[in-house]
């Protein structure tokens, strides 16, 4: 019964007047976030963030995530069209997807990337459903060390599962924790890197660092850029049912294999898409097709997209660690409205917890209309011209961060991290990690403090507890997993 | 402008560095025990990992021989850019919005200027009128769209 009274709740709100318009709202701008390369989830996010300070916290998580999964729905289309990657999780789309396009079969493999979308979303919010408020209240007795192991798993998982060098990336997620210690220590009351400014004593604003590293370097490094290339040809978009008997099966994997890996923090759905193309390749009787345009290559990775995408929303809204730079953007508009992420989001707020359940359902209903009768508008909008793009995106971003507290001294900030930002990007340094020690930073210090204090500076409190132990063990072999075999392959390149 | 140096050399240059000057800088705060962290403990800890992996970056890079240069930075448009925002920001409360969006139009689209002068006017034209509609007149922003207050 409680469960239905809940999702009655979350019916209330996801289909009140306004939400059902930021709903759609946020699955269109996605959708075309999505379709557009060079223009990634953060950086619409990013540029959307202090206007959602205006809005209501409900209306402003159903816009942001619609504008999330929304784009992991269309980045597809991108892919297949135009054989560009929008995220480092379309390579494996663009690996099959393109070659059907090739060969003249492009709607039938964009119809399958959406039906297979949908379809794993919508086991995704099931499992959210069923899964979320049991480990909500499972994360109410996590004390300070399992806190500390989770954000640590979360941090490292980011950092090692990009596919840049390993210690750039962890290099780049301290950076993030340094930004984070900017400004009055909560403690003690110390300043610390305010360097004498009395705009530094608050800390540097979320979205201020967010719009510098993602908007303002897109501009800087598109300014240039001002066309665009061809675009393949589209005809028909029904898939044949040899295509489709051939995808049943790829889209289950996909889905269990997403969803599961979605639930731990800090993977990404770049793990979820490569480990299902994986597996695919592997079960197929000839596995010589792959690569060539094979149907189980793009329905298997694009279910273990999708699912992925959602179920990341698992540890966000129960633990409140974010599992990625997008999440954690939404995180940060959250604590911009006042609402500590966390396990008591579901107790507390139960209206934003099932409003944005129910909105999601409701956003993947309209991103399956949005992506197959409607997918040449889009197709079409590949040819917009960056020249209009760009300062556009200056002018809602520079607007946006003066109007979050009024203070043009933000402005300079942002600027600052849009040229680092820039110069991070030609070292091949991801931002994502920064952004998301930026966000944990502060409660890593926090719950390390509280940990190593309840323990009276014994370590061991961390391997002793079997939750952290396990979770510190996951990073270790997350760790070791992935930074042997990429070595090998380096060596193999060269000799 | 071009850079010859390895990515990998740079990236690590620039943690190391960081990381020695977060080190030194936290050294200023109260650095407590590992039962009583003070300010300090905390940065400095950071600031030494910075270094661990600023370090393993160089040192991976010279053992798997990655020498794969920075290549074409741009510099022209990292500096318009910036500029464009800081102008902006010097601006937009004494000069108002109008002024504001016509240096960050200028600084995205200095290059078009004179080939289609008509096409960036209409942008910023567009553009304002969409910036003062939402943020002035939908959320209320203390903004306005011509001031003269210095």
């Amino acid at each position: 019964m409680g469960l239905l009274d809940n999702l009655y709740l979350g019916l209330t709100v996801a289909f009140s007047l306004d939400n059902v318009f930021y709903c759609l709202l946020g699955a269109i701008l996605g959708t075309f976030v999505g379709v557009l390369p060079g223009l990634s989830p953060p950086t619409v996010i990013a540029v959307l963030l202090p206007i959602t300070f205006y809005m209501s916290p409900v209306s402003a998580v159903i816009l942001l995530a619609g504008i999330y999964y929304g784009a992991h729905h269309a980045m597809a289309t991108t892919a297949v069209m135009l054989n560009l990657p929008g995220e480092p999780s379309s390579v494996v789309i663009c690996l099959d997807g393109h070659p059907m396009a090739v060969k003249g079969r492009a709607g039938a493999a964009l119809s399958i990337s959406a039906l297979s979308s949908f379809f794993a979303g919508f086991v995704a919010l099931a499992i959210i459903i069923f899964f979320a408020p049991p480990l909500a209240s499972a994360a109410l007795s996590f004390h300070a060390p399992e806190y500390t192991a989770t954000i640590v798993l979360a941090l490292v998982a980011a950092s090692v599962i990009s596919n840049k060098d390993i210690f750039q990336t962890l290099a780049m997620a301290c950076v993030g924790l340094l930004i984070g210690c900017v400004g009055t220590d909560l403690n003690s009351g110390v300043e610390r890197f305010t360097f004498g400014s009395r705009d530094l004593i608050d800390g540097i604003e979320f979205s201020v660092v967010a719009v510098g590293l993602f908007a303002f370097t897109e501009v800087i490094a598109a300014v240039r850029n001002v066309n665009l290339s061809k675009v393949a040809k589209m005809n028909g978009l029904l898939p044949t049912r040899e295509e489709l008997s051939l995808a049943w099966k790829p889209t289950l994997r996909g889905t269990a294999l997403g969803s599961a890996l979605g639930i731990l923090p800090g993977t990404g759905p770049f793990l979820s898409t490569f480990a299902s193309y994986a597996l695919e390749r592997r079960l197929a009787k000839d596995p010589s097709r792959f690569g060539k345009g094979a149907v189980e290559g793009i329905a298997g990775p694009e279910a273990a997209n999708n699912a992925a995408a959602l179920t990341h929303f698992i540890p966000m809204l129960t633990l409140g660690i974010p599992a990625g730079a997008t999440m954690a953007l939404m995180l940060g508009a959250l604590t911009m409205q006042g609402i500590p992420p966390g396990p008591q989001v579901m107790t507390k707020h139960p209206e934003l917890f099932w409003g944005l359940i129910v909105s999601m359902g409701l956003g993947n209903i309209m991103l399956l209309v949005l992506n197959l009768p409607l997918v040449g508008i889009w197709v079409r909008l590949l040819s917009i011209p960056y020249r209009f793009l760009n300062p556009t995106i200056l002018v809602f971003c520079c607007v946006g961060v003066y109007a979050v507290s009024n203070n043009a001294f933000d402005l300079y900030v942002a600027a600052g991290f849009g040229a680092l930002g820039y110069l991070l990007k030609k070292l091949d340094c991801e931002p994502a990690p920064l952004v998301l020690g930026l966000v944990l930073g502060p409660m890593l210090e926090e719950y390390l403090r509280r940990s190593l204090l309840l323990s009276h500076g014994d370590p061991t409190v961390f391997i002793t507890r079997p939750i952290s132990c396990s979770l510190l063990a996951l990073t270790l072999g997350l760790v070791v997993y992935f930074a042997w075999p990429r070595r090998e392959k380096k060596e193999t390149v060269e000799a | 402008m071009e850079i010859k140096a390895a990515k990998s050399t740079c990236a690590g240059v620039i943690f190391v560095a960081l990381g020695i000057a977060a080190f030194l800088k936290s050294q200023t705060y109260p650095i407590g025990t590992i039962t009583d962290m003070g300010a300090g403990y905390i940065p400095a800890a950071i600031g030494l990992l910075l270094v661990v992996f600023g370090g393993a970056t160089l040192i991976r890079a010279r053992a798997v021989g990655d020498r794969e240069a920075v290549g074409m930075v741009d510099i022209g448009s990292l500096v318009s850019v910036t500029v464009g925002v800081v102008l902006f920001a010097l601006t937009i409360e004494r000069l108002g919005l109008a002024v504001g969006v016509a240096f960050l139009v200028l600084c995205t689209c200095y290059s078009r200027i004179l080939k289609h002068p008509l096409e960036v006017l209409l942008t910023y034209i567009v553009l304002l009128a969409i910036a003062a509609a939402l943020f002035i007149y939908g959320l209320g922003l203390p903004l306005q769209i011509f001031r003269l207050n210095f």
